[in-house]
């Protein structure tokens, strides 16, 4: 039975809740999981910079909404995915209610605090489903690293946005998810699994960003358990087989998005 | 931008003298391709020299180190295709610090340069050889930098371009206002159609 820690980036994540139970169902002890908390002004100010109107659209959906802002698809989406597998947790902390996993709130990822939960529970693997970027400190205290699902193929696509930038540059191929280590770079860790993922079926580019998570969620799961059965091996990246890619202007987002639907009607 | 826009800023560029539109840093050469997109005819300006070019050797790519002359010598290099390798570590510098301090650039940009109206005019020369840079490599991800910074209303205020045009005060930031818009909205249409 191998240990994992699993950080996520708010006690409402559906992603965590599914990656976690998906882990535990399939014979993972979860040691802790950390959890950033939501309501912090720090991180407001400093997401709100980044990512302008985009973190208001972003808390709707993730924190008012949450299943609620899946509506009827021909595609399977994360509600469809909790429906499936029978899972009824609503947050996070539903975990140390019914298993006695242990939920540690925190401000930043980076904290002491977590160092110290690494330190304490000694993971053999930490299952990232997001809050932040990650110092040496964490990376080095835990076990064989951090495992991070990232929503476009690496080593090409690597940052933010990169769904609407394979689609932009007309690299149809390369629409997909990479499960991969983290480490001091953006994306730029050794990669343990990529799927590459058909845009059919798909009307837009929020479709298909929700079409993504179900999938996210099992690729995880099905990484640890291959990486620990010897199946899957630590691929290093070719930097230079890729570029870093920013935030999409909402100019170029709306190109993309008419390349998508010409391809899907095609 | 509208079509008509852009003709009204280059009519009212075509009513200034020869020698005040031959400003500092060149904002007006190396756009005929951009011109004739919109079928604008080129101005007949003195011949280009290039005797600020500055060497880019000696000096490490970054935010702290570029100045109007090294951004000059850069855009030289691009036109002339020389130094491109070194031309591109400073264009993905400088591209990755204005994304990664998008929210603080102005306070950075003022810091550095003194005053606002010198601030603008590194971010509007910056923003232009980073256009040079992606059509000569016809990488889009420096358009997008450009066009975030473009949203910025102390580096572009749309509304007063035309009064900027017609004052002679601060005719190199407008002119590179001109150059910005005209050269990111023919490289929008062109990848739209």
């Amino acid at each position: 039975m191998k240990d994992v820690v699993i950080f996520s980036p708010s006690r409402l994540s559906l992603y965590t809740i599914c990656v976690t139970e998906l882990l535990r169902r399939n014979g993972f002890n979860i040691k802790a999981i950390v959890v950033r908390k939501l309501f912090n002004p720090n991180r407001f100010l400093f997401e709100i910079k980044r990512d302008g109107f985009r973190l208001i659209q972003k808390i709707w959906k993730k924190i008012f909404l949450r299943k609620r802002a899946y509506t009827y698809s021909n595609y399977e989406t994360i509600k469809d995915l909790m429906k499936i597998e029978n899972i009824h947790f609503s947050k996070v902390d539903d975990f140390q209610k019914n298993f006695k996993i242990p939920v540690l709130y925190c401000k930043n990822l980076n904290d002491a605090r977590v160092i110290d939960t690494l330190k304490q529970s000694e993971p053999d693997i930490v299952v990232f489903t997001g809050g932040g970027l990650l110092r040496n400190n964490v990376l080095k205290n835990s076990g064989d690293g951090v495992l991070n699902c990232h929503a476009g193929v690496l080593p090409h696509y690597r940052g933010m946005d990169v769904i609407e930038w394979a689609i932009f540059e007309e690299h149809f191929d390369r629409i997909g998810i990479t499960v991969h280590f983290m480490d001091n770079g953006i994306d730029t860790g050794d990669i343990i699994q990529i799927e590459k993922i058909n845009i059919e079926q798909c009307e837009n580019i929020t479709h298909l960003r929700n079409k993504f998570e179900p999938m996210m969620c099992r690729l995880m799961v099905n990484a640890c358990i291959d990486y620990f059965e010897g199946k899957r091996k630590r691929i290093k990246q070719n930097l230079c087989d890729g570029k870093q890619f920013f935030m999409m202007h909402p100019r170029l987002k709306k190109i993309a998005e008419n390349k998508m639907k010409k391809v899907v009607l095609l | 931008m509208s079509h008509s826009l852009i003709t009204t800023c280059w009519t009212i560029i075509g009513q200034h003298d020869q020698k005040s539109l031959t400003t500092d840093f060149d904002p007006l050469y190396h756009i005929d391709q951009y011109l004739q997109y919109f079928d604008l005819a080129p101005l007949s300006l003195p011949e280009h020299h290039s005797k600020n070019v500055l060497s880019i050797n000696s000096l490490e790519p970054g935010f702290k180190n570029v100045s109007n002359d090294i951004l000059y010598s850069l855009r030289h290099h691009i036109y002339t295709q020389t130094k491109l390798e070194k031309v591109e570590k400073w264009a993905e510098k400088l591209m990755r610090f204005c994304e990664i301090r998008y929210a603080s650039l102005k306070k950075r940009t003022i810091k550095k340069c003194r005053t606002s109206s010198a601030a603008q005019l590194l971010i509007l020369h910056l923003s232009s050889f980073l256009m040079d840079q992606s059509r000569s490599i016809d990488d889009l991800r420096y358009l997008n930098t450009v066009l975030k910074l473009l949203d910025l209303r102390w580096i572009l205020n749309k509304k007063r371009l035309i009064s900027n045009l017609s004052n002679s005060k601060e005719l190199s930031s407008a002119l590179f206002q001109f150059r910005i818009v005209l050269m990111t909205e023919c490289i929008l249409n062109q990848i739209d159609n």
